[in-house]
């Protein structure tokens, strides 16, 4: 008995310990009952259902479940979604690669011009909100189809744009593809750069030709990067909601995210949190992909990360030329979308650029006390932006201090206690909302918290659920950093504070997190800039009182106050964009590190 | 003698039934009712689909001097509105005092039924708004009507509903999308009543010179419009804003017959717009249409049965069937300084009290009441499914 309780005491003595039941209890709370809560919402009557399905709500029912995948409605709901959600994914792994590895191979590996600016600007897409490019597409390439003003393109050359190019899965497709190229470019690129130029100069002594190098030693080198590249594009794109919303629906065109949108908003939420328990299991099932590939593959020392020098690839005749063209695909995806949105968000009347049809007064513009979208003030003047701005900060600051506070301490922990099925089940469990699709995972918060539960009372319409769920949802991103930080410092360091008996929250502040500094800035940078662009996982979430910039902009564009929306983009890309410039000057921790770039 | 007395007793009768229905009216005048509000000090919170409630909310506390922590509209849609007022209610949650909502078939549903709002009027409204107060008050009418492009489309061209599913109009009809917006959607539950399926299968023959037959997923008239309708290219858009703008736009260059079933507020708003210049791309309505020329809808006001201050709540609703609570009073400001207008030269929009005018050149509610289809917000919540899982089918 004494021997069980003197095993207890040291056990707790540990302050690793203790971090990790703290997170043992705090993680199931809201990750695995989350999870039983959505099954159980499944199997009753929700209050919009009740008209269709005639049972009192809250009653147990198979409606759902038989609807969807038992009625003459599951090809409609579900098998059609689900199909042209996998192959837009699929063709956006192949253009995000083929843009962003390419890139990479220009930069890394040939002698092309302006490299320096250019790999800035193409990191632009990834730091800006998921929806910049299929908004910039839509201001340029929208048609006739729906009637009224042609994009700028058309405005522009006169060559009418057929509906295919406009809407749908190509330009959604397109539009995804190059948002995540900077994976692309970021993954393979690390590649590139510091694989061991050894095994280039033999095959050139071996006088091998390009050809053959090319596919006998690059493309085998890098194959790793593009298959992480590939299992982060599909797994992002299959999760992605504002660009299929954006682009899919002016044609009907429905993926998962936007089926599980309007089943949730409409009079059947049943079939949509079935939609997200299936978006669940197919991101389980890519990542038991992604880690048997990582178990099966040989480890060779092929990086080694001290390449003495890279022999560059001379471009000769083809330099200007393909210099010019990576200059247009970078100017296509940073600042000719950028420009578009200024342009949207000054003029008077869609389709006319002309000078006397621009104005500031959706920037700057007075009340005019109408109620049309007119008459409202500018969104520099108006009260409910700056409320709304105010909003996104404190839930931004909120989100990262949470989940870059906690996942530093979960990293830390499982670090310190690897091995043990503690520390693994911990780390399971912080990855898991990682697994869980944004917008599944906002319709697991809306089924369990928008009711009292226990002590806990209802968080619907609440900071504190948006709150609760971005510290969740990013904490994946911050543990992992956390973890692999903490991995590579050896405890040596710590055991030395211990000797000395320095107590833990001085080894803590004295020790651990000077030497990590810059890991953990960017664990807390990346949660804050993820969630001040984050749309899907707080659009069912927010209620009127509590909106969040990005959720306003999507209500500007429902309502079709184009101006306002273009402009609220703008400032969200600032804000962004001044953020990670502030903190990258201050720390020298940035995004792309975050990432994995260098 | 006997006509006498036969009128008499139908008079009675009628008398004795209305009298039935309407003794629901709360004896509290407006004066009383913000009094107690003014006492009870708690906020007073406004959910609305219009935006023009928004502005009213803070004109009426400007107006009576309320001086409470948080006056406040929140304009929201119907389908999030929905969702919010329940589970708030539901969970005890400190929201809205009265609601301003339309959807009528899932607020009846989602809202009255389960007892998370209730109708309520007083003596004031009833004399007022008369038999608009039940089964739910009905603060505002809305309409929607056939709206084309002036420039492509003849006047009168369009006068057979049936024009929607005719080829030659393929892909030039624009509506917002029913799955968006309920009172769409009700719309169209509310064609496939057997009363408007008759009248459908009517003009189906004056307009194509043949009798209907139905399609075998479609049980009646009412469905097989739906679906021709649809299968005919008919674009769902995402405002109606959005689309009076698109179909009157000068920068179009192809000629199209743009037509689109929107709110006629939009279409004024439109011409006032200096998009439209004169001589240029012009909207016009259609005014004669066989069997309907649109719909009309009802918003409806409801008090909250979790509200924090249901007599100020009340009270605001009292007032908005005045004039100054519908026109301003000209003098009343709102938070950002500028004038109340509220609902002033606005077509399309007509208060439950018909004694208010209407815009100059609009007409009056009972006139557009004949030629629209009304909103039956009882028959709409019992089909609805029905009718939304069978344009799920068809798309």
């Amino acid at each position: 008995m004494n021997r069980k309780l003197n095993k207890v005491k040291s056990f707790l003595s540990k302050p690793y310990n203790i971090l990790l039941i703290l997170l043992l209890i705090f993680l199931t709370y809201l990750v695995v009952l989350p999870l039983i809560s959505i099954i159980r919402d499944t199997f009753v009557v929700h209050a919009s259902e009740k008209s269709r399905i005639k049972q009192a709500v809250g009653s147990f029912t198979l409606y759902h479940w038989l609807r969807a995948f038992a009625s003459n409605f599951s090809s409609i709901l579900i098998w059609e979604p689900l199909w042209h959600s996998v192959y837009t994914s699929v063709l956006a792994c192949g253009v995000s690669i083929l843009i962003g590895g390419g890139f990479a191979w220009l930069v890394a590996r040939t002698d092309m011009m302006w490299k320096k600016v250019l790999t800035k600007l193409f990191i632009f897409p990834y730091i800006m909100p998921s929806w910049t490019l299929a908004l910039a597409w839509r201001n340029f390439f929208k048609n006739a189809v729906v009637g009224g003003a042609p994009g700028i393109f058309t405005a522009v050359t006169g060559i009418a744009i057929p509906n295919w190019f406009a809407y749908g899965p190509f330009p959604i497709i397109i539009t995804t593809g190059l948002h995540y190229a900077p994976f692309a470019y970021i993954l393979i690129g690390g590649v590139l750069r510091n694989m061991d130029a050894n095994l280039e100069e033999a095959a050139i002594i071996l006088k091998t030709n390009k050809m053959r190098m090319f596919t006998r030693i690059t493309i085998p080198m890098v194959m790793p990067a593009v298959m992480s590249t590939i299992i982060l594009v599909f797994s992002s794109s299959m999760s992605s909601f504002a660009v299929p919303q954006f682009l899919g629906l002016p044609v009907r065109f429905y993926v998962l995210t936007t089926e599980m949108y309007s089943t949730i908003q409409g009079t059947n939420p049943g079939v949509g949190y079935i939609i997200a328990i299936l978006m669940i299991v197919i991101s389980v099932a890519i990542m038991l992909v992604n880690q048997y590939m990582i178990g099966t593959r040989k480890s060779y020392a092929t990086v080694t990360g001290k390449s003495a020098n890279i022999s560059l690839f001379h471009l000769k005749g083809a330099r200007l030329p393909l210099s010019l063209l990576a200059c247009l695909i970078v100017l296509c995806i940073s600042l000719i979308p950028m420009i578009s949105f200024i342009l949207q968000s000054v003029i008077l009347t869609d389709g006319d650029y002309s000078l006397s049809n621009m104005t500031l007064d959706f920037w700057i513009g007075l009340s005019k006390g109408g109620n049309d979208y007119q008459d409202k003030a500018g969104i520099l003047r108006n009260a409910d932006v700056w409320k709304t701005l105010f909003n996104s900060l404190k839930l931004s600051v909120t989100c990262a201090i949470g989940a870059g506070t906690v996942g530093f301490l979960a990293g830390y922990s499982i670090v310190r206690r690897r091995g043990s099925w503690l520390s693994r089940l911990v780390e399971n469990l912080t990855f898991i909302p990682y697994l869980i699709p944004s917008m599944a995972f906002a319709a697991i918060y809306l089924s369990m918290f928008s009711q009292q539960r226990g002590i806990i009372p209802s968080l619907y319409g609440t900071f504190a659920i948006l709150a609760l769920i971005g510290t969740i949802k990013y904490l994946p991103m911050a543990s992992r950093s956390g973890v692999n930080s903490m991995m590579q410092l050896s405890p040596e360091i710590e055991e030395a504070g211990v000797i000395m008996g320095v107590p833990w929250w001085k080894r803590m502040v004295r020790i651990i997190i000077p030497i990590e500094k810059t890991t953990i800035v960017s664990g807390y940078l990346l949660p804050f800039v993820s969630c001040m662009r984050e749309l899907s996982l707080f659009v069912i979430l927010v209620t009127a009182n509590n909106r969040v910039l990005t959720t306003l902009l999507f209500f500007y564009d429902e309502k079709g106050w184009a101006q306002y929306g273009n402009a609220i983009n703008l400032l969200i890309i600032f804000i962004v964009l001044l953020v990670n410039f502030i903190v990258e000057k201050l720390t020298g921790a940035s995004i792309e590190k975050g990432v994995g770039g260098k | 003698m006997k006509k006498l007395t036969a009128l008499i007793l139908a008079c009675l009768l009628v008398f004795s039934l209305s009298a039935c229905a309407f003794a629901d009216a709360d004896p509290a005048t407006f004066e009383e009712l913000l009094e107690a509000g003014k006492a009870n000090g708690n906020k007073l919170s406004v959910y609305t689909t219009h935006s023009v409630t928004v502005s009213s909310v803070e004109a009426f506390a400007n107006k009576f001097g309320i001086d409470i922590e948080l006056v406040e509209g929140t304009q929201i849609g119907d389908n999030n509105q929905i969702t919010q007022v329940a589970t708030e209610v539901a969970s005890g949650i400190s929201g809205a005092d009265i609601i301003f909502i339309q959807d009528g078939a899932r607020t009846v549903a989602e809202l009255v039924d389960e007892g998370y709002v209730y109708n309520w009027y007083n003596q004031e409204i009833l004399d007022k708004v008369g038999e608009d107060c039940e089964p739910l008050l009905v603060w505002d009418y809305c309409n929607k009507v056939f709206i084309y492009n002036a420039d492509y489309v003849e006047s009168g061209e369009i006068n057979n509903i049936w024009y929607a599913t005719d080829p030659q109009y393929a892909g030039t009809l624009q509506m917002k999308d029913p799955e968006k917006e309920g009172v769409n959607m009700n719309f169209l539950v509310m064609l496939t009543s057997d009363e408007n399926a008759a009248a459908l299968t009517e003009a189906y023959k004056e307009y194509y010179g043949k009798d209907l037959v139905l399609d075998p997923d479609c049980p009646n008239a009412g469905y097989q419009f739906i679906k021709m309708m649809y299968n005919n290219g008919l674009l769902a858009g995402d405002s109606d804003g959005n689309i009076a703008k698109a179909i009157g736009n000068p920068a179009q260059e192809a000629p199209t017959k743009w037509s689109a079933l929107i709110t006629l507020n939009k279409y004024v708003k439109n011409l006032k717009d200096s998009t439209v210049k004169p001589g240029e791309k012009t909207l016009d309505y259609v005014k004669e249409m066989t069997p309907v020329a649109g719909f009309i809808y009802p918003i409806y006001g409801l008090i909250t049965s979790n509200a924090d201050n249901p007599e100020l709540a009340k009270a605001f609703l009292v007032w908005l069937f005045t004039e100054d609570g519908w026109f301003g009073d000209g003098v009343t400001t709102q938070r950002d300084g500028s004038v109340f207008v509220g609902m002033t030269g606005r077509f399309g929009d007509y208060s439950g009290n018909q004694a208010i005018p209407v815009a100059d050149g609009d007409s009056p509610v009972t006139e557009w009441k004949k030629i629209l289809i009304q909103e039956d917000p009882i028959f709409a919540a019992e089909h609805r499914a029905d009718v939304e899982d069978f344009i799920k089918m068809i798309k």
